[in-house]
């Protein structure tokens, strides 16, 4: 169990849901920039849209000022980015139990922390660790419908 | 409908202008008489047009750097307008046609 | 495998007669055929027997991704659909249809790269897959259903993120014209393909998936994908779908992107316009032609308003019936026969355009087959023989195969390409099986559209790069170096439908951000690649295949000319035909070009260009089939053997 004190604040993406235009290219960003394919389900995001009205639905992680899942995780596998602030669940470390899953408030649906059955752990947004282009959803999102917001201007 | 912001005893062309599909619906007609001054260009129909029908009717047709937008189509009687046209002169009885292009989707 | 990138390397195998499903391996086709187009050629030069009709059991519907689909690449997320085609006329043959939408990569996430297709069910069926499994559910509660109820409940039994394609009381009813759809206005158009998915009792197939395409080098593709997107986004910056604010707020309209990876948002998705002809609101997304339902150009001017206008293109949806057939084809011609006193009305019902009431009633007609409708369900040229009129205005419609005017200069009365720009399109048009423009826009709208604000020299300096020759472009030499440029159109129409990649896009040549109006992109890590190569390089960024870009070019070589052996073996395809689509240009063109007054096409000329044209494809001149040592040389050894004395 982390110590109990408020970690570092943490940068975040903010959607624009007006701007969304439903292509879906920030989720195959993601998932191609920490897996190498290509696949909503491994995006550390969510877009769905629904098939008739084509409305868009985002979900990200907003890297909480007190985040549940940090201090939720029983092995210490989730850690704060010293980079980005980002919490991040490392995959070395994760036994896949769910309880960061379980404990995030905004996770009802399974969209924030989510689940990959071919290695059993969970994952989460990590802001790209750091990544000098910034995070791959917002470099990617040809509408500008993603914003990094930095754990200052939050 | 006529839009006329000249002396009527100077000379001036009297030019037709058909409308379809964005600025048809900017103009909320389909037809009107246009009449210019003497030498009255396509550019100077366009510009009190745009004056006329405001922002919808000039975003639907000029991209922000002035140019064509892609699918305007502008057409003086049968013939495709390009850029280099739009200071040709207009003669009275000419026929001005604004639309958009369609392509497969 | 020719690689483990891109393609998912299944083939799903669907006998709907035996109720039957089964596996094939992708890579028996991949490398030479790449996917789409490419592979369904292929599956149909192996598989369909001579003389098929387009309801035949055996059929194939054919429908296949690419290595593109489904990943980041710009506007990949399309799918095509191929077999032999209802609509095409005198007698359906095999064809091609093509459809963005967000089914296509949804089926690569459930692991497979496509579909095939054959036999017909007992009772009617909707195929549910899910990752690596298909299975045939009962269909009896979908038939009968419009389009958008029948997704509606299908999403509602399989969950969120289910994608569907289905077809409509059109298709159920064989209508020639009848679509595959998915969402509201995605489609597989041209064709009649939903009318072989009636014939089927196929209602619809449901797919959702959780697998990820890999991809073999994923920085490439990522840097290559935002460089394009923020080329399109600065260059079309004010332009495409601006949506009108006043449309956003009134009717709650709505870009949206129209495929998976689409940074283009071709197209308004409309939430809240209030009905005319019935009560109710209307939603539906309005794309492409569905604008010309509200009159929104001249020719096409049966004004009968922007909401009216909607809520037909809605219920044309519903119906499942293409748009362009009826905007470009059928709806003309009936109206002229019309004022020419040829046709009184429709079964007592007055003819009158301007009636939306009117317009849902002929649709409701056609697609249930009832009175006229059955002879207007059959389209435009054959409810012309059926009926016996309107024979010249059917002629200045549909230039050939069954398809109405597109690009052309002619019976397509709203693009507007002038001579000699469509002289290129008329080569397109003489050597295809269908209408060549779906994906085959580039020369002709390029340069009908650049040409506007960028002068005769640049383009021609660009066609020089391009086509081999400043001649490819200069309105000054309009016969000559016009072969070029149709061929290369053609292959890169045969890349697009494989890849697959969008013709609102690709390819990327002209740009108002370089001082030649040539496209260049400064891509991180490539360094500058030029806009003739970008297909190129998200093929080997995604797929890692280590293929040269003349072998490149040669898949879209070979498939061509496998499509036109196809031609050969089942309808005896020659010159002859080809030259079937002169006259359609020899009537005037509708716009004035730079020469000052309306041309027409040359007989004499245009001869003298097909001779070339055949020259350069390495087609016999005289008989206008591939010669041998051309299939020998893109590897088709073994179609050349099979047609026999029938190539020289």
């Amino acid at each position: 169990m982390a110590a109990f004190s408020a970690p570092a604040k943490s940068g975040f993406v903010l959607p624009d849901v007006d701007r969304c235009r439903g292509c879906a290219i920030c989720a195959l960003a993601c998932s191609l920039q920490h897996e190498g394919a290509c696949s909503p389900q491994l995006a550390r995001l969510y877009v769905q849209r629904s098939l008739l009205t084509e409305e868009p639905r985002l979900a990200m992680c907003l890297q909480c000022d007190w985040p549940s899942c940090y201090f939720a995780c029983p092995v210490e596998a989730i850690i704060i980015d010293e980079k980005t602030g980002a919490r991040v669940i490392l995959q070395d470390s994760c036994t896949g139990c769910a309880i960061c899953a379980k404990a995030c408030a905004a996770n009802t649906r399974g969209e924030i922390i989510r689940f990959n059955p071919a290695s059993g752990k969970y994952f989460k947004c990590d802001l790209c660790l750091g990544r000098v282009e910034g995070p791959a959803c917002v470099e990617a999102c040809p509408w500008g419908a993603l914003r990094y917001v930095s754990a200052v201007q939050r | 409908m006529a839009l006329s912001g000249r002396d009527e005893s100077e000379a001036e062309v009297e030019v037709h202008v058909d409308l379809y599909g964005s600025f048809r619906e900017a103009a909320k007609t389909s037809r009107l008489s246009v009449k210019l001054p003497g030498v009255g260009t396509v550019r100077e129909l366009l510009q009190r047009l745009a004056a006329g029908y405001g922002p919808s009717f000039q975003a639907a047709l000029f991209q922000d750097d002035g140019e064509l937008k892609h699918d305007a189509v502008l057409l003086l009687n049968q013939a495709v307008l390009t850029m280099r046209e739009l200071d040709r002169a207009l003669r009275t009885g000419d026929r001005v046609t604004l639309y958009q292009t369609i392509s497969g989707g | 495998m020719v690689s483990q990138y891109g393609w998912m390397g299944k083939i799903l195998r669907v006998d709907l007669t035996r109720r039957l499903a089964s596996i094939m391996d992708t890579s028996r086709y991949a490398s030479k055929y790449i996917g789409g187009r490419g592979i369904a050629a292929r599956i149909a030069w192996e598989e369909l027997p001579a003389g098929t009709d387009g309801y035949a059991t055996e059929n194939r519907l054919i429908i296949m991704t690419g290595p593109l689909t489904g990943t980041v690449a710009p506007s990949s997320g399309r799918v095509v659909f191929c077999g032999i085609a209802p609509q095409a006329y005198p007698r359906p043959w095999y064809t091609r249809s093509n459809m963005g939408g967000f089914f296509g990569s949804e089926l690569k996430y459930a692991g497979f790269d496509g579909i095939i297709v054959v036999g017909k069910a007992g009772t009617p069926t909707y195929l549910w897959i899910s990752d690596d499994e298909a299975q045939f559910r009962d269909a009896d509660k979908l038939w009968g259903r419009d389009t958008f109820s029948t997704q509606a409940y299908l999403v509602k039994k399989h969950g969120d993120g289910t994608q569907v394609v289905c077809t409509g009381p059109a298709g159920e009813h064989l209508v020639r014209y009848a679509v595959v759809q998915s969402g509201t206005e995605h489609a597989a158009g041209q064709g009649g393909f939903g009318a072989v998915m009636g014939s089927k009792r196929l209602k619809a197939i449901a797919v959702r998936g959780s697998q990820a395409v890999p991809v073999a080098r994923a920085e490439e593709l990522m840097r290559l994908s935002n460089t394009v997107n923020k080329q399109l986004h600065k260059a079309f910056a004010e332009g495409a779908a601006h949506v009108d604010p006043a449309l956003v707020s009134r009717y709650s309209a709505r870009q949206r992107a129209c495929t998976q990876a689409c940074a283009m948002g071709c197209g308004i998705v409309y939430g809240n316009v209030p009905g005319t002809v019935n009560p109710g609101i209307v939603q539906t997304r309005v794309q492409c032609c569905a604008p010309l339902f509200s009159g929104a150009a001249p020719f096409y001017d049966w004004n009968i308003g922007v909401e009216p206008g909607i809520e037909v293109s809605a219920l044309t949806n519903q119906l499942g019936l293409n748009h362009w057939s009826l905007v470009f084809g059928l709806v003309p011609w009936l109206r002229e026969c019309h004022r020419r006193g040829l046709l009184k009305d429709l079964d007592g019902t007055p003819i009158d355009f301007h009636s939306p009431a009117f317009w849902a009633t002929l649709l409701r007609k056609i697609a249930y087959r009832e009175g006229l409708g059955d002879k207007l369900a059959e389209d435009g040229p054959r409810a012309c023989d059926a009926l016996g009129i309107g024979k010249e205005a059917l002629d200045s419609l549909y230039p050939a195969y069954g398809f109405g005017g597109h690009w052309d200069g002619h019976g397509d009365k709203v693009n507007p390409p002038f001579f000699p720009i469509w002289v290129v399109s008329a080569l397109q048009w003489a050597t295809d099986t269908r209408d060549p423009f779906s994906s085959g826009h580039d020369y002709a709208s390029n340069l009908t559209h650049w040409s506007r604000t960028v002068s005769w020299e640049k383009l021609s300096a660009i066609g020089e790069r391009l086509y081999g020759s400043r001649k490819s472009v200069d309105p000054a030499t309009p016969y000559e170096w016009k072969a070029q440029p149709a061929i290369e159109t053609q292959h890169e129409s045969v890349l697009k439908d494989s890849l697959p990649l969008c013709d609102s896009i690709f390819p990327l040549y002209y740009t108002t951000q370089t001082e030649d109006n040539y496209v260049r992109l400064e891509v991180p890590g490539l360094g500058l690649v030029e806009g003739k190569d970008l297909e190129y390089q998200l093929y080997i960024a995604v797929t890692g295949h280590d293929m040269t870009r003349a072998e490149f070019r040669a898949s879209a070589e070979r498939v061509f000319n496998l499509e036109r052996a196809i031609q050969i073996r089942e309808y005896g395809r020659s010159r002859a035909d080809d030259e079937g689509i002169i006259p359609y240009f020899e009537t005037a063109e509708t716009f004035i070009g730079p020469s000052g007054r309306l041309e027409s096409l040359d007989r004499a000329q245009f001869l003298r260009l097909l001779n070339e044209y055949y020259a350069l494809r390495g087609w016999d001149p005289r008989t206008g089939r591939p010669m041998r040592e051309k299939l020998e040389a893109l590897g088709l050894g073994d179609v050349a053997a099979q047609l026999g004395n029938l190539i020289s």
